[in-house]
Protein backbone atom coordinates (compact mmCIF):
# COMPACT_ATOMS: atom_id res chain seq x y z
CA UNK A 1 0.00 0.00 0.00
CA UNK A 2 0.96 3.30 -0.71
CA UNK A 3 2.23 5.96 2.02
CA UNK A 4 0.25 9.17 1.76
CA UNK A 5 3.26 11.15 2.06
CA UNK A 6 2.96 14.15 5.24
CA UNK A 7 2.79 17.14 3.82
CA UNK A 8 5.49 19.76 3.86
CA UNK A 9 5.04 21.88 6.78
CA UNK A 10 4.27 25.89 5.54
CA UNK A 11 7.65 27.19 6.43
CA UNK A 12 9.46 24.25 4.18
CA UNK A 13 6.98 25.46 1.13
CA UNK A 14 7.50 28.82 1.22
CA UNK A 15 11.33 28.30 1.52
CA UNK A 16 10.84 26.09 -1.41
CA UNK A 17 8.83 28.86 -3.49
CA UNK A 18 10.98 31.53 -2.70
CA UNK A 19 14.10 29.29 -3.65
CA UNK A 20 12.73 28.53 -6.79
CA UNK A 21 11.42 32.57 -7.57
CA UNK A 22 15.20 33.20 -6.94
CA UNK A 23 16.92 30.89 -9.29
CA UNK A 24 14.19 31.44 -11.97
CA UNK A 25 15.31 35.73 -11.50
CA UNK A 26 19.07 34.48 -11.67
CA UNK A 27 18.46 32.18 -14.84
CA UNK A 28 16.34 35.47 -16.08
CA UNK A 29 18.75 37.86 -15.33
CA UNK A 30 21.85 35.89 -16.85
CA UNK A 31 19.61 35.47 -19.70
CA UNK A 32 19.25 39.46 -19.65
CA UNK A 33 23.32 39.71 -20.03
CA UNK A 34 23.33 40.12 -16.61
CA UNK A 35 22.15 44.26 -16.68
CA UNK A 36 22.75 46.79 -13.57
CA UNK A 37 21.66 50.32 -13.18
CA UNK A 38 24.01 52.33 -15.22
CA UNK A 39 26.32 53.58 -12.64
CA UNK A 40 26.79 50.09 -11.20
CA UNK A 41 27.07 49.44 -14.91
CA UNK A 42 30.01 51.68 -15.17
CA UNK A 43 32.07 50.36 -12.10
CA UNK A 44 31.27 46.96 -13.56
CA UNK A 45 33.32 48.47 -16.63
CA UNK A 46 36.28 50.26 -14.81
CA UNK A 47 36.45 46.63 -13.54
CA UNK A 48 36.30 45.00 -16.53
CA UNK A 49 39.08 47.23 -17.86
CA UNK A 50 41.10 46.64 -14.64
CA UNK A 51 41.13 50.28 -13.97
CA UNK A 52 40.03 50.76 -9.74
CA UNK A 53 37.08 52.95 -9.23
CA UNK A 54 37.83 56.26 -11.07
CA UNK A 55 36.30 59.91 -9.65
CA UNK A 56 33.40 60.41 -11.84
CA UNK A 57 33.14 64.20 -13.42
CA UNK A 58 30.66 64.16 -15.45
CA UNK A 59 28.09 62.37 -16.76
CA UNK A 60 26.95 63.37 -20.31
CA UNK A 61 23.13 62.88 -22.05
CA UNK A 62 23.46 61.07 -25.38
CA UNK A 63 19.59 61.56 -26.26
CA UNK A 64 19.53 57.46 -27.02
CA UNK A 65 17.06 55.82 -25.61
CA UNK A 66 19.24 52.77 -24.87
CA UNK A 67 22.54 53.63 -23.60
CA UNK A 68 21.10 57.71 -22.27
CA UNK A 69 24.38 58.45 -20.46
CA UNK A 70 28.50 58.56 -21.18
CA UNK A 71 29.90 58.42 -18.01
CA UNK A 72 33.45 60.03 -17.44
CA UNK A 73 35.55 59.51 -14.75
CA UNK A 74 39.07 59.92 -13.76
CA UNK A 75 42.12 58.23 -11.99
CA UNK A 76 45.68 58.76 -11.43
CA UNK A 77 47.18 58.96 -14.83
CA UNK A 78 44.02 57.80 -17.16
CA UNK A 79 40.49 58.73 -17.86
CA UNK A 80 37.38 56.27 -18.66
CA UNK A 81 33.99 56.94 -20.58
CA UNK A 82 31.80 54.51 -20.24
CA UNK A 83 28.51 54.05 -22.07
CA UNK A 84 26.41 52.05 -20.03
CA UNK A 85 23.51 49.97 -22.07
CA UNK A 86 20.38 49.55 -20.36
CA UNK A 87 20.06 46.04 -21.47
CA UNK A 88 23.46 44.65 -21.80
CA UNK A 89 26.71 43.89 -20.57
CA UNK A 90 27.91 43.48 -23.93
CA UNK A 91 26.45 46.32 -25.42
CA UNK A 92 28.01 48.56 -22.76
CA UNK A 93 30.83 50.35 -24.33
CA UNK A 94 33.80 52.03 -22.78
CA UNK A 95 37.41 53.25 -23.33
CA UNK A 96 40.28 54.29 -21.48
CA UNK A 97 42.62 56.81 -22.44
CA UNK A 98 46.38 57.44 -20.73
CA UNK A 99 46.60 61.16 -19.15
CA UNK A 100 50.15 62.20 -19.33
CA UNK A 101 49.04 64.92 -16.41
CA UNK A 102 48.63 68.31 -17.92
CA UNK A 103 46.18 69.87 -20.53
CA UNK A 104 44.76 67.66 -22.69
CA UNK A 105 41.46 66.79 -25.22
CA UNK A 106 40.28 64.06 -25.78
CA UNK A 107 37.76 62.56 -27.67
CA UNK A 108 35.05 60.27 -26.27
CA UNK A 109 34.68 58.59 -29.60
CA UNK A 110 30.77 57.94 -28.70
CA UNK A 111 28.64 60.83 -29.97
CA UNK A 112 25.80 62.16 -28.77
CA UNK A 113 22.07 63.72 -30.11
CA UNK A 114 21.62 66.94 -30.87
CA UNK A 115 19.01 68.76 -32.34
CA UNK A 116 19.42 71.74 -35.68
CA UNK A 117 17.23 74.57 -36.10
CA UNK A 118 14.75 72.68 -37.83
CA UNK A 119 14.30 70.57 -34.93
CA UNK A 120 16.25 67.41 -36.66
CA UNK A 121 18.08 65.18 -34.46
CA UNK A 122 21.65 64.89 -35.70
CA UNK A 123 24.53 62.95 -34.05
CA UNK A 124 27.20 65.02 -32.72
CA UNK A 125 31.12 64.30 -31.82
CA UNK A 126 31.80 64.98 -27.90
CA UNK A 127 35.13 65.99 -26.64
CA UNK A 128 36.25 66.78 -23.20
CA UNK A 129 39.42 68.90 -21.84
CA UNK A 130 41.21 67.43 -18.64
CA UNK A 131 43.18 69.78 -16.63
CA UNK A 132 42.11 73.46 -18.44
CA UNK A 133 43.35 76.31 -16.86
CA UNK A 134 42.26 77.25 -13.43
CA UNK A 135 40.43 80.53 -14.29
CA UNK A 136 39.46 79.96 -17.23
CA UNK A 137 35.96 80.87 -18.21
CA UNK A 138 35.13 79.90 -21.85
CA UNK A 139 36.98 77.44 -23.86
CA UNK A 140 36.74 77.01 -28.47
CA UNK A 141 37.89 74.34 -29.58
CA UNK A 142 38.18 74.20 -33.78
CA UNK A 143 38.80 70.63 -35.36
CA UNK A 144 40.11 71.22 -38.92
CA UNK A 145 40.96 69.01 -41.71
CA UNK A 146 40.41 68.97 -45.76
CA UNK A 147 36.83 69.70 -45.20
CA UNK A 148 37.36 72.65 -43.53
CA UNK A 149 36.97 74.31 -39.71
CA UNK A 150 34.26 73.19 -36.94
CA UNK A 151 34.31 75.20 -33.95
CA UNK A 152 32.24 74.72 -31.02
CA UNK A 153 32.24 76.39 -27.50
CA UNK A 154 32.82 74.61 -24.27
CA UNK A 155 30.71 73.83 -21.70
CA UNK A 156 32.34 74.34 -18.17
CA UNK A 157 31.36 70.80 -16.58
CA UNK A 158 32.60 70.71 -12.83
CA UNK A 159 36.76 70.58 -13.51
CA UNK A 160 36.35 69.96 -17.37
CA UNK A 161 34.99 71.50 -20.41
CA UNK A 162 32.64 69.48 -22.87
CA UNK A 163 32.74 70.43 -26.41
CA UNK A 164 30.10 69.19 -28.74
CA UNK A 165 30.76 69.04 -32.81
CA UNK A 166 29.45 67.82 -35.73
CA UNK A 167 32.11 67.65 -38.64
CA UNK A 168 30.92 67.63 -41.70
CA UNK A 169 32.14 66.25 -45.07
CA UNK A 170 34.13 62.61 -45.73
CA UNK A 171 34.96 62.01 -42.18
CA UNK A 172 31.56 62.86 -41.25
CA UNK A 173 29.74 60.82 -38.04
CA UNK A 174 29.15 57.41 -39.07
CA UNK A 175 25.89 56.90 -36.79
CA UNK A 176 26.72 57.51 -32.82
CA UNK A 177 30.48 57.21 -34.32
CA UNK A 178 33.14 59.59 -34.99
CA UNK A 179 37.08 58.93 -35.13
CA UNK A 180 39.18 62.42 -34.49
CA UNK A 181 41.97 60.82 -36.50
CA UNK A 182 42.35 62.77 -39.73
CA UNK A 183 41.65 66.41 -37.94
CA UNK A 184 44.02 68.52 -36.15
CA UNK A 185 42.64 70.72 -33.57
CA UNK A 186 43.26 74.07 -31.99
CA UNK A 187 41.85 74.60 -28.24
CA UNK A 188 41.82 78.47 -26.53
CA UNK A 189 40.83 79.40 -23.14
CA UNK A 190 39.77 82.60 -22.08
CA UNK A 191 39.65 84.23 -19.08
CA UNK A 192 36.30 85.90 -17.38
CA UNK A 193 37.32 89.17 -18.75
CA UNK A 194 37.41 87.32 -22.65
CA UNK A 195 41.50 87.67 -22.46
CA UNK A 196 43.14 84.86 -24.03
CA UNK A 197 45.18 82.70 -21.45
CA UNK A 198 46.31 79.27 -22.97
CA UNK A 199 46.19 78.11 -27.06
CA UNK A 200 47.10 74.42 -27.75
CA UNK A 201 47.01 72.87 -31.32
CA UNK A 202 48.30 69.33 -31.86
CA UNK A 203 46.59 66.26 -33.49
CA UNK A 204 44.50 64.45 -32.03
CA UNK A 205 45.56 61.91 -29.09
CA UNK A 206 42.93 59.20 -29.46
CA UNK A 207 43.95 56.87 -26.86
CA UNK B 1 -26.41 29.60 19.52
CA UNK B 2 -26.78 28.21 15.88
CA UNK B 3 -24.35 25.94 14.45
CA UNK B 4 -23.03 28.86 11.68
CA UNK B 5 -22.48 31.39 14.71
CA UNK B 6 -20.74 29.25 16.86
CA UNK B 7 -18.30 28.23 13.75
CA UNK B 8 -17.97 31.95 12.99
CA UNK B 9 -16.52 32.52 16.62
CA UNK B 10 -14.44 29.71 17.09
CA UNK B 11 -12.53 30.51 14.36
CA UNK B 12 -13.13 34.15 14.20
CA UNK B 13 -9.19 34.91 15.56
CA UNK B 14 -7.53 32.72 13.01
CA UNK B 15 -6.38 35.35 10.70
CA UNK B 16 -4.82 34.05 7.73
CA UNK B 17 -8.64 33.74 5.90
CA UNK B 18 -7.52 30.36 3.92
CA UNK B 19 -6.50 28.75 7.48
CA UNK B 20 -10.06 29.48 8.91
CA UNK B 21 -11.72 28.41 5.85
CA UNK B 22 -10.08 25.32 6.43
CA UNK B 23 -10.70 25.15 10.05
CA UNK B 24 -14.63 26.04 9.62
CA UNK B 25 -14.46 22.67 7.16
CA UNK B 26 -12.81 20.45 10.08
CA UNK B 27 -15.25 21.53 12.78
CA UNK B 28 -17.92 21.44 10.21
CA UNK B 29 -17.16 17.84 9.17
CA UNK B 30 -16.64 17.23 13.34
CA UNK B 31 -20.26 18.60 14.41
CA UNK B 32 -21.42 15.94 11.44
CA UNK B 33 -20.33 13.40 12.64
CA UNK B 34 -21.09 13.99 16.32
CA UNK B 35 -24.44 14.72 15.31
CA UNK B 36 -24.86 11.49 13.31
CA UNK B 37 -22.65 8.94 15.74
CA UNK B 38 -24.69 9.97 18.69
CA UNK B 39 -27.69 11.40 17.62
CA UNK B 40 -27.34 14.79 19.48
CA UNK B 41 -29.75 17.48 18.70
CA UNK B 42 -27.45 20.62 16.99
CA UNK B 43 -27.44 22.63 20.51
CA UNK B 44 -26.34 19.27 22.43
CA UNK B 45 -23.85 19.00 19.94
CA UNK B 46 -22.62 22.60 19.91
CA UNK B 47 -22.19 22.20 23.54
CA UNK B 48 -20.72 18.83 23.71
CA UNK B 49 -17.55 20.30 21.00
CA UNK B 50 -17.56 23.13 23.91
CA UNK B 51 -16.95 27.20 24.29
CA UNK B 52 -16.54 28.66 20.90
CA UNK B 53 -14.88 31.65 22.46
CA UNK B 54 -12.11 29.58 24.33
CA UNK B 55 -11.70 27.69 21.23
CA UNK B 56 -10.70 30.17 19.12
CA UNK B 57 -8.71 31.83 21.15
CA UNK B 58 -6.92 28.14 21.20
CA UNK B 59 -6.87 28.62 17.32
CA UNK B 60 -5.59 31.77 17.23
CA UNK B 61 -2.59 31.11 19.01
CA UNK B 62 -1.71 28.15 17.28
CA UNK B 63 -2.38 29.49 13.92
CA UNK B 64 0.43 32.12 13.08
CA UNK B 65 -0.51 34.24 10.54
CA UNK B 66 2.60 35.49 9.36
CA UNK B 67 3.36 31.77 8.11
CA UNK B 68 0.24 31.94 6.17
CA UNK B 69 0.92 35.76 4.27
CA UNK B 70 4.57 34.41 4.05
CA UNK B 71 3.51 31.36 1.89
CA UNK B 72 1.25 33.45 0.51
CA UNK B 73 3.49 35.89 -0.70
CA UNK B 74 6.12 33.25 -1.66
CA UNK B 75 3.44 31.70 -3.92
CA UNK B 76 2.67 34.71 -5.87
CA UNK B 77 6.61 35.40 -6.19
CA UNK B 78 7.00 32.26 -7.48
CA UNK B 79 4.22 32.57 -10.51
CA UNK B 80 5.00 35.62 -10.62
CA UNK B 81 8.64 35.17 -11.56
CA UNK B 82 7.41 32.27 -14.05
CA UNK B 83 5.29 34.79 -16.20
CA UNK B 84 8.18 37.02 -16.37
CA UNK B 85 10.81 34.34 -17.42
CA UNK B 86 7.83 33.41 -20.05
CA UNK B 87 7.33 37.00 -21.29
CA UNK B 88 11.16 37.08 -21.42
CA UNK B 89 11.53 34.16 -23.30
CA UNK B 90 9.15 35.00 -25.78
CA UNK B 91 11.17 39.23 -25.88
CA UNK B 92 14.14 37.09 -26.12
CA UNK B 93 13.11 35.64 -29.61
CA UNK B 94 12.09 38.85 -31.01
CA UNK B 95 14.34 41.14 -29.81
CA UNK B 96 17.49 40.00 -28.24
CA UNK B 97 18.26 37.15 -31.13
CA UNK B 98 18.49 39.84 -33.83
CA UNK B 99 20.69 42.39 -31.12
CA UNK B 100 22.59 39.24 -30.98
CA UNK B 101 23.44 38.64 -34.41
CA UNK B 102 23.90 42.12 -34.94
CA UNK B 103 26.47 42.52 -32.53
CA UNK B 104 28.00 39.48 -33.26
CA UNK B 105 28.03 40.69 -36.96
CA UNK B 106 30.10 44.22 -35.46
CA UNK B 107 32.41 41.97 -33.44
CA UNK B 108 33.62 39.89 -36.82
CA UNK B 109 34.04 42.94 -38.31
CA UNK B 110 35.54 44.75 -36.34
CA UNK B 111 37.47 42.22 -34.70
CA UNK B 112 41.79 41.73 -36.11
CA UNK B 113 41.96 39.24 -39.42
CA UNK B 114 43.07 36.03 -37.42
CA UNK B 115 46.94 34.61 -37.67
CA UNK B 116 47.73 33.68 -40.58
CA UNK B 117 51.20 30.99 -40.82
CA UNK B 118 53.95 33.52 -40.47
CA UNK B 119 57.46 32.69 -42.95
CA UNK B 120 59.14 32.58 -39.66
CA UNK B 121 57.70 31.44 -36.13
CA UNK B 122 59.34 30.90 -33.04
CA UNK B 123 57.74 29.61 -29.94
CA UNK B 124 59.13 30.81 -26.86
CA UNK B 125 58.61 30.40 -22.87
CA UNK B 126 55.36 30.70 -21.29
CA UNK B 127 53.35 29.61 -18.26
CA UNK B 128 53.54 32.79 -16.16
CA UNK B 129 50.72 34.69 -14.91
CA UNK B 130 48.99 37.75 -13.04
CA UNK B 131 45.96 38.54 -10.75
CA UNK B 132 45.10 41.45 -10.28
CA UNK B 133 41.22 42.91 -9.82
CA UNK B 134 40.19 39.28 -9.54
CA UNK B 135 41.35 38.09 -12.73
CA UNK B 136 44.37 35.48 -13.51
CA UNK B 137 45.79 36.08 -16.56
CA UNK B 138 48.16 33.54 -17.70
CA UNK B 139 49.92 33.44 -20.92
CA UNK B 140 49.07 29.81 -22.20
CA UNK B 141 51.59 30.09 -25.63
CA UNK B 142 54.02 32.89 -26.55
CA UNK B 143 54.88 32.61 -30.35
CA UNK B 144 57.54 35.25 -31.64
CA UNK B 145 56.32 35.63 -35.69
CA UNK B 146 57.45 37.40 -39.01
CA UNK B 147 56.43 37.81 -42.24
CA UNK B 148 59.54 38.34 -45.06
CA UNK B 149 60.87 40.92 -43.92
CA UNK B 150 58.26 42.37 -41.38
CA UNK B 151 58.39 43.27 -38.31
CA UNK B 152 58.72 40.60 -35.63
CA UNK B 153 55.74 40.19 -33.54
CA UNK B 154 54.90 38.38 -30.04
CA UNK B 155 51.72 36.91 -30.40
CA UNK B 156 50.70 35.87 -27.00
CA UNK B 157 47.56 33.51 -25.95
CA UNK B 158 46.13 34.44 -22.65
CA UNK B 159 43.53 32.28 -20.54
CA UNK B 160 42.30 34.75 -18.07
CA UNK B 161 40.50 33.34 -15.06
CA UNK B 162 37.21 35.37 -14.24
CA UNK B 163 36.63 35.10 -10.75
CA UNK B 164 33.47 34.22 -9.23
CA UNK B 165 31.46 37.50 -10.77
CA UNK B 166 32.45 36.59 -14.64
CA UNK B 167 32.85 39.53 -15.59
CA UNK B 168 35.27 38.94 -19.31
CA UNK B 169 37.85 41.19 -19.41
CA UNK B 170 37.93 44.28 -21.88
CA UNK B 171 41.26 43.83 -23.14
CA UNK B 172 41.40 46.89 -25.37
CA UNK B 173 41.28 48.67 -21.96
CA UNK B 174 42.98 46.31 -19.78
CA UNK B 175 46.02 45.70 -21.59
CA UNK B 176 47.90 49.16 -20.91
CA UNK B 177 51.31 49.14 -22.06
CA UNK B 178 54.29 47.07 -24.01
CA UNK B 179 58.28 47.48 -24.17
CA UNK B 180 60.71 45.19 -24.56
CA UNK B 181 64.54 45.29 -23.83
CA UNK B 182 65.24 46.89 -26.70
CA UNK B 183 62.68 50.09 -26.31
CA UNK B 184 59.25 50.90 -27.12
CA UNK B 185 57.34 48.69 -28.73
CA UNK B 186 55.08 49.14 -31.77
CA UNK B 187 51.24 48.52 -32.93
CA UNK B 188 49.28 46.60 -30.43
CA UNK B 189 46.21 44.25 -31.36
CA UNK B 190 43.90 42.85 -29.04
CA UNK B 191 41.73 40.00 -30.31
CA UNK B 192 39.33 38.89 -28.22
CA UNK B 193 37.89 35.58 -28.62
CA UNK B 194 35.44 33.51 -26.47
CA UNK B 195 34.71 33.51 -22.53
CA UNK B 196 32.91 30.62 -20.78
CA UNK B 197 31.76 30.46 -17.17
CA UNK B 198 34.57 31.28 -15.26
CA UNK B 199 37.16 31.89 -17.86
CA UNK B 200 37.88 33.92 -21.03
CA UNK B 201 40.46 33.15 -23.80
CA UNK B 202 41.85 35.86 -25.93
CA UNK B 203 44.87 36.44 -28.21
CA UNK B 204 46.62 39.80 -27.87
CA UNK B 205 49.95 41.16 -30.35
CA UNK B 206 52.47 43.15 -30.22
CA UNK B 207 55.42 44.06 -32.71
CA UNK B 208 59.06 44.32 -30.80
CA UNK B 209 62.39 45.50 -31.82
CA UNK B 210 64.56 42.28 -33.64
CA UNK B 211 66.89 42.73 -30.90
CA UNK B 212 64.48 42.17 -27.87
CA UNK B 213 65.75 39.70 -24.74
CA UNK B 214 62.17 40.02 -22.72
CA UNK B 215 59.07 41.70 -23.57
CA UNK B 216 56.71 42.92 -20.53
CA UNK B 217 53.17 43.59 -21.34
CA UNK B 218 51.20 45.51 -19.01
CA UNK B 219 47.68 44.96 -17.78
CA UNK B 220 45.58 47.42 -15.33
CA UNK B 221 46.03 50.73 -14.03
CA UNK B 222 46.64 52.42 -11.04
CA UNK B 223 47.25 50.03 -8.06
CA UNK B 224 45.77 47.44 -10.34
CA UNK B 225 48.54 46.91 -12.52
CA UNK B 226 50.72 44.39 -12.99
CA UNK B 227 53.41 43.50 -15.83
CA UNK B 228 53.49 39.88 -17.20
CA UNK B 229 57.12 39.51 -18.35
CA UNK B 230 58.05 36.89 -21.29
CA UNK B 231 61.33 35.79 -22.06
CA UNK B 232 62.09 36.32 -25.87
CA UNK B 233 65.49 33.95 -25.76
CA UNK B 234 64.45 31.11 -24.27
CA UNK B 235 62.22 28.29 -26.92
CA UNK B 236 59.62 26.98 -25.45
CA UNK B 237 59.78 23.19 -24.40
CA UNK B 238 57.86 21.21 -26.48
Amino acid sequence: MRRKRTPWPRWAKSLRNLTAALLLLAAAWEALDMPLPAGAEFRRLERQSLAPPSEIAAVIPTGEPFSPRIWLGFGEGWAIAGTPYRLSRTLSDSRIYPLSGGLELICLGRGVVRHDKTGQPLAHAVYATLQPPADSMRAVLTLRNADGDFTAEGVREGGLFLFRLRPEGRAAMHGFWFSPDGYSYELTFYNGDGMMLESAAAGFFTG
Amino acid sequence: MNEKSWLDTATAKIRFRPDRRAVRRELEAHLEDLREHTGLTEQAALEAMGDPGRIAEELGRIHRPWLGYLWRASQIALAGTAVFCCLLAILAEAVYQPLGRLAGGLESLLAPVPFTEAAEEQEVSSGMAVETGGYTIRAERAVLRRDEDGPWTLAVDLRIGLGWRREPLILQNAWSGARSSAGACGQRTAAYSASWLFWQKACIAVEVPEDAEWAELDFGWGERRRTLRIDLTEEAET
